[in-house]
């Protein structure tokens, strides 16, 4: 493998696309984040934590945290019907497990925390980047946690192994690993991977991965700072 | 040793001192060191550390003093929304007046309250209380939010400040650490202070914050 | 009585109303301030973001080759959807369109539908068997009040940056040519106005709190031309002759203004 090797959007093995980050956004959440990456365009919106009266949702030892990853009708290129699909229902499920160790959820008995993910418009990675931004609207709303989650994916195209697909790497790719880590103590909380690698390449994308989970995670801290950054 | 100084705005997972502090609210220990739970600015006293959260959001500890709207009435008590994410029950038990027979007369909902954190149950379920003195209901004045680095600056930081603006403008302020505070007095004075208090809002981790405001009642 | 600042309570809008002004220092025939964003989803073939003080909404059109419906052969399809986003407001949840986002969509699609918007005759590319189907879908992602009027905003701006390829019929198969991009067959613009009765006074753009607290709304449609192509009165209270003339008054004047800002910014 070359460490030379030219992607077909002119980036090499180790370089993201442009990714923009925003806290705070939205007026009634508790908490929001916006990200734009490539020309994907999520926004995940909090809400709570809050008090559950029904007694058959809550728990006695902890919040529960309900997440929502929904895709706008308009983010891809064939319309796509609205309301969830399995795989919609799939990603939900991931993201919220991907957060939930880093969440303090038994500070908070008895209540919901309300996470929904929407992506407006997607160009491969949007589950990497609704764990990120889920992260960060989490922080903005102030709900107690371990440690921010960092998310990338890493994969394997052209027998090379590089980071953050585009959508056509994505499909043409022979392996696409989405991984997200907690980076203060570098324990992974999200792992999937499709496609064919050797031990050896598994290894050399996951030490790819962390790299660019660290970056990703630089950012996270810049733009919650930078919101108070005036202060 | 300590890694971030003093009233520095810290993150969830920020690494803050490996000294033997007591863990104060929005901090955790793991492996002996202290680190911040939520986004909020880190304040280190004598032996203790905190982080106070940036908005609004307000954790009941035993003893608070709040102050609360009763939005619900029931058979054996009242819901108090108590600007957190929980709501506060004040049970018939914790009234003044226990020989009042109308209870309804007491308390209504829409009500204004002073109350005392009394109990907080494993599952966060906030008791208060009636029963002390100074506590009761508000029949006037007016009613102002803040965030919590403002209450954290006027309650704990320099509580002399309050007992300053009091005397210099013999106006009843009471900052209820749920982020409410109440005000009584005449119209322009009242004013004048939520102007101050607006100061604060503004920067509260301003440098000389103190002296400011201390000119600014002193000049009143 | 404790009155409690920075929460705006019903009798504080009231006040205010008696006064003259509105919460937000607004004179009653003022709108907030409105920007837009055209083109903001590439995937699709039209879009736009749009932002009515605190409320924002986007737009997107998605283009696609269907069968005509059997009652029109000769024309192609529009369909408008509007969702409200759980995120955009505590008080909305997930799940199927609710009656009002069913009522919010419907109403910005008779708007564009009567005036007509767009030529759907030219959107036929065989007639009876192939024809260009719009599908507009309207996200609401942040909630302040009148998602009427920014819903058709975005709408309205949205197909008209629409462009779509073109695609012609040769020997009963369909070429599309993805190079040759043109815009859709505009005829007229339009777009709606909100005005709410609060206490017998009429109010334009409500924002949260006045359109909780509104007796009645009028939402009125106005071509460029100046014409009316779609109303609905919403609400539990009347509405006198009177009132209603008044706010078809107030809305007209205000879509002159709307339609040289839209202009303006694309």
């Amino acid at each position: 493998m070359t460490k030379e090797y030219i992607r077909s959007d002119g980036r090499t093995y180790n370089t993201l696309r442009n990714i923009k980050m925003k806290v705070g956004i939205l007026n009634n959440a508790d908490g929001s984040a916006y990200i734009e990456c490539g020309n994907n365009k999520i926004l995940v919106g909090v809400y709570g934590p809050k008090e559950l009266y029904s007694k058959k949702h809550s728990k006695p030892d902890g919040a529960v945290l309900r997440c929502k990853y929904n895709m706008a009708p308009f983010s891809v290129k064939e319309r796509k019907r609205p309301g969830q699909d399995r795989r919609a229902i799939e990603i939900s499920k991931l993201i919220s497990e991907a957060i939930l160790p880093g969440i303090f959820l038994e500070k908070y008995p008895r209540s919901s925390i309300d996470i929904s993910v929407e992506v407006l418009e997607a160009e491969g990675g949007t589950r990497c980047l609704g764990i990120i931004g889920a992260s960060l609207a989490l922080a903005d709303a102030e709900i107690p946690m371990k440690d921010l989650i960092s998310a990338i994916a890493v994969g394997k195209v052209d027998e090379n192994i590089v980071i953050d697909l585009s959508e056509k790497e994505d499909q043409e790719g022979e392996a696409d690993m989405p991984v997200a880590i907690m980076p203060r103590t570098d324990e992974i909380t999200f792992l999937q991977m499709d496609g064919h690698l050797t031990a050896q390449e598994f290894d050399e994308a996951l030490k790819l991965a962390f790299e660019g989970c660290r970056f990703i995670n630089k950012l996270q801290k810049e733009t919650l700072l930078s919101k108070y950054g005036g202060m | 040793m300590l890694f971030v100084e003093n009233k520095d705005i810290v993150l969830p997972g920020s690494l803050l001192t490996d000294n033997k502090y007591k863990i104060g609210r929005g901090t955790f220990k793991e492996n002996g060191k202290i680190y911040s739970n939520i986004t909020g600015l880190v304040y280190f006293e004598s032996n203790e550390v905190s982080v106070i959260p940036l908005k609004y959001s307000y954790t009941p500890k035993y003893g608070d003093l709040i102050i609360g709207k009763v939005i619900r009435s029931s058979y054996s008590s009242w819901s108090i929304d108590i600007n957190s994410n929980y709501e506060g029950f004040l049970p018939t038990s914790e009234l003044y007046n226990k020989n009042e027979q109308n209870i309804g007369h007491i308390i209504n909902v829409q009500d204004m309250l002073l109350l005392r954190v009394t109990n907080i149950d494993e599952i966060n379920r906030v008791k208060l209380t009636l029963r002390a003195n100074g506590l009761g209901k508000f029949n006037q004045g007016t009613i102002i939010k803040v965030k919590q680095p403002t209450v954290h600056f006027l309650s704990e930081e320099n509580a002399f400040l309050i007992t300053l603006i009091q005397e210099h403008t013999c106006t009843d302020v009471i900052v209820a650490k749920n982020g409410l505070i109440w005000i009584n007095g005449i119209k322009e004075n009242v004013e004048k202070i939520i102007e101050i208090i607006k100061l604060i809002e503004k920067e509260p981790f301003k440098h000389n914050l103190v002296k400011i405001v201390q000119n600014i009642i002193l000049h009143l | 009585m404790v009155n409690i600042i920075s929460e705006i309570s019903k009798d504080k809008v009231f006040d205010l109303l008696n006064q003259g002004t509105r919460v937000d220092d607004r004179q009653f025939s003022d709108y907030r301030d409105i920007t837009i964003k055209t083109d903001y989803i590439s995937k699709a073939e039209g879009s736009a973001l749009v932002s009515l003080g605190g409320t924002t909404v986007v737009a997107g059109v998605k283009a696609q080759i269907a069968p005509p419906f059997s009652n029109s052969p000769d024309e192609g399809i529009l369909i408008t959807n509007a969702e409200l986003l759980a995120i955009a407001s505590r008080n909305f949840e997930y799940g199927p369109p609710n009656k009002f986002a069913v009522e919010i969509s419907r109403v910005v699609d008779r708007t564009i539908r009567e005036s007509p918007l767009i030529n759907l005759k030219k959107l036929c590319i065989t007639e009876g068997s192939e024809v260009w189907k719009l599908h507009v879908d309207i996200y609401i992602l942040d909630y302040d009040g009148n998602i009427m009027d920014s819903a058709c905003i975005a709408t309205l701006c949205a197909l008209l940056t629409t462009e779509i390829p073109s695609a012609t019929s040769i020997n009963g198969e369909i070429i599309i040519n993805e190079n040759d991009l043109k815009k859709l067959p505009i005829e007229n613009k339009s777009l709606l106005c909100t005005i709410v009765k609060i206490n017998d006074e009429l109010l334009i753009d409500p924002n949260e709190i006045e359109q909780t607290l509104m007796d009645a709304s009028i939402s009125i449609g106005f071509r460029e031309d100046g014409s009316i192509c779609a109303i609905q009165k919403c609400g539990l209270d009347v509405m006198s002759v009177n009132e209603v003339r008044k706010a078809m008054n107030l809305a007209y004047n205000k879509s002159r203004e709307l339609f040289d800002i839209i202009d303006s910014k694309l």
